[in-house]
């Protein structure tokens, strides 16, 4: 399945080359359905969803208001009856060909196997450890999806997934939770066989809610300072980034998406990295060195291999290798409470900035380009802060401020739109259109 | 695989983990060994958390200076507590970091999850914050404001099941006198 941005452009495109006769009119939506422009969203669907969800709230809460009137018998008829009720109907409709519906009562299954955990969870009065409960709830929802090839079962997993790795890091205090990363890992690779797109966004959003929740822990088990921390976010998004590029011209939809989370974060961490510095530590420990080093290699000869498959240019091979080095160069030589290579930091930030705007320029990719936007507009910002901010007297700061926001927010709207219309598909898309 | 087939395996492997939990807990229920434990009050805003009584017990902490066993634990791990009935009431006299491969006759042991460990200032063994999965009990909507009241009176004691693994689940609360089984199937 490619990108939506890809088929919209795709769509506009075939209608141009059908009215110039390159394409024959007959073979459009075989074209279409072959980058998945049929697997749109489904408003039945999303009733569905809602439907069971509904169902399955209210079922859970009059159980709950009438659970201790019952007797043994009734609890287990509703505990065992009304999760296999929703996976009978999920059968028959599967069966009788309704995927859609089936797929609801497949999720109607999985959260009444959750209901049952809390409920014999209560009459039992279990409270020791109550992650486990969810970790096995998630583990159900994972087996679901798996057997079943659920999508919304695969939601459902990594949702509580989510929420089993916080209840451990919020509850327990547990500074680094490892087990979540093999039912992540299980998570991602269902969503990359299933080419799911919000599976994709998902899987990723789980495992940066993971990062981030679990950096104190990385922080302890590596034994490094803050900002050698820091650089995680920097130097493993880049890799990853660097690696996507060599699939993305196949246009799968793990390797765009993953590869356009991985460059938000890397970018963003690069601008933010003269905040911090190493604290009382006077050198960067060794294994956070042979850290750096290894993933700017392993990210530059991504770089290098993607060269053949056009993927990426030797700008782009550059780009890597100059935030490799100046970031690595930069936590070498700050001191605690150091600014004095902010300004130095600033000049190399805007390089970076502008090697993604030349970047998303080039490969027509409009996120990369409204990034690189926002991030030069920010950067202005804060460079007239940081130097005027003490150095002129306080109405002109604002003033001056005030104007130069206005400014920023008119040009820089019209340089990105300039740029994303002059890339050349959207030109044929206005033609198109027009 | 058929979509009929697949659905029944994941309606039958979700159904075996809830077995699981029911026969795991029933077994623990079925253990011959009883005690019984004098419930102490907590705070009483912290009591209700939606449905259920908040339970503390005399064992919930232990000063392993102050009883036979082992002196090192760990954080998040386990403890064995012996315990021995004196004048009426289940009393700790050993703790141990394992099962103690003996006890006295007449004393049973219980397992429980190091929640906090605090170390004495001397450098000595440590004082231990323990759970042992019996800390709450879920009550009717309502009905916890008695259970809370004799709680305070100290008219609260839970009959604990004890497994020969240690381990423990509550078999009936006797609110003054009266008792409130623990349900189950």
């Amino acid at each position: 399945m490619r990108p939506p941005f890809y088929v919209r452009q795709l769509k506009l495109d075939l209608e141009e080359w059908i009215a110039k006769g390159l394409v024959p009119a007959s073979s459009r939506d075989a074209i279409l359905q072959s980058v998945g422009a049929g697997s749109r969203t489904r408003l039945d669907l999303i009733f569905a969803v809602f439907g069971v969800i509904l169902v399955a709230a209210g079922a859970m809460s009059f159980v709950a208001a009438n659970w201790e009137a019952m007797g043994k018998f009734e609890r287990l008829v509703v505990l065992f009856g009304t999760m296999w009720a929703a996976y009978a109907l999920a059968m028959y409709f599967i069966v009788s060909g309704r995927e859609v519906i089936g797929q609801a009562f497949i999720l109607l299954g999985v959260l009444m196997f959750g209901a049952n955990i809390m409920l014999i969870a209560q009459t039992y009065h279990i409270n020791a450890h109550f992650p486990d409960g969810v970790m096995l709830w998630a583990l159900g929802a994972l087996a679901a999806a798996v057997i079943g090839y659920s999508r919304a079962a695969l939601a459902a997993a990594l949702a509580l997934g989510s929420l089993w790795t916080w209840q451990e890091f919020s509850y327990f205090d547990v500074v680094l939770h490892i087990p979540f990363l093999f039912f992540w890992a299980a998570c991602a690779a269902m969503a990359f066989i299933f080419a799911w797109r919000p599976g994709v966004h998902l899987t990723i959003l789980a495992f940066l809610f993971w990062f981030v929740l679990n950096t104190e822990g990385l922080s302890h088990l590596f034994g490094w300072g803050e900002i050698q921390t820091v650089t995680l976010y920097l130097f493993v998004p880049l890799v990853i980034w660097s690696l996507m590029q060599l699939f993305e011209g196949r246009g799968n939809a793990f390797s765009v998406t993953a590869g356009h989370y991985a460059f938000f974060v890397f970018i963003i961490t690069y601008a933010l990295l003269h905040f911090f510095d190493n604290g009382n530590k006077a050198q960067p420990d060794s294994s956070w060195m042979i850290f750096a080093v290894a993933s700017s290699l392993v990210a530059i000869a991504a770089g290098i291999a993607g060269l053949s498959r056009k993927s990426i240019n030797i700008i782009d091979v550059l780009g890597i290798a100059f935030t490799c080095v100046t970031a690595m160069a930069y936590v070498y030589l700050v001191k605690d409470k150091d600014d004095s290579l902010d300004v130095l930091y600033m000049a190399f930030t805007l390089i970076v900035i502008l090697w993604s705007l030349q970047r998303g320029v080039r490969t027509e990719d409009r996120f990369v380009i409204n990034l690189s936007t926002v991030l030069f507009g920010a950067w202005v910002l804060y460079v007239y802060f940081d130097v005027f901010l003490n150095r002129i007297d306080t109405t002109v700061f604002f003033l001056v401020g005030g104007v130069l926001l206005i400014l920023l927010g008119l040009g820089l709207e019209g340089m990105r739109r300039r740029l994303v219309a002059a890339t050349p598909s959207a030109s044929a898309a206005t033609g198109a259109a027009s | 695989m058929t979509a009929a087939l697949r659905i029944l395996l994941i309606a039958a492997l979700q159904t075996a983990a809830l077995v699981y939990m029911i026969v795991d807990r029933s077994s623990v229920l079925g253990a011959a060994t009883t005690i019984t434990l004098k419930v102490i009050p907590v705070d009483p805003t912290d009591m209700f958390r939606g449905d259920y009584v908040i339970l503390s017990y005399d064992i919930s902490r232990i000063d392993t200076n102050v009883l036979p066993g082992d002196d090192t634990y760990t954080d998040g791990g386990l403890a064995y507590v012996t315990l021995e009935e004196r004048e009426g009431a289940w009393t700790p006299i050993a703790v141990h970091s394992s099962m103690p491969a003996e006890h006295p006759p007449g004393s049973t042991v219980v397992r429980g999850h190091i929640d906090s460990l605090s170390s004495s200032t001397s450098g000595g063994p440590p004082s231990l914050r323990l759970t042992y999965g019996i800390e709450s009990f879920f009550v009717p909507q309502g009905q916890g404001k008695p259970i809370e009241d004799a709680q305070r009176k100290g008219e609260v004691f839970a009959k604990i099941a004890v497994d020969p693994d240690g381990r423990c689940a509550i078999r009936e609360l006797i609110v003054s006198g009266k008792s409130i089984p623990a349900g189950g199937f």
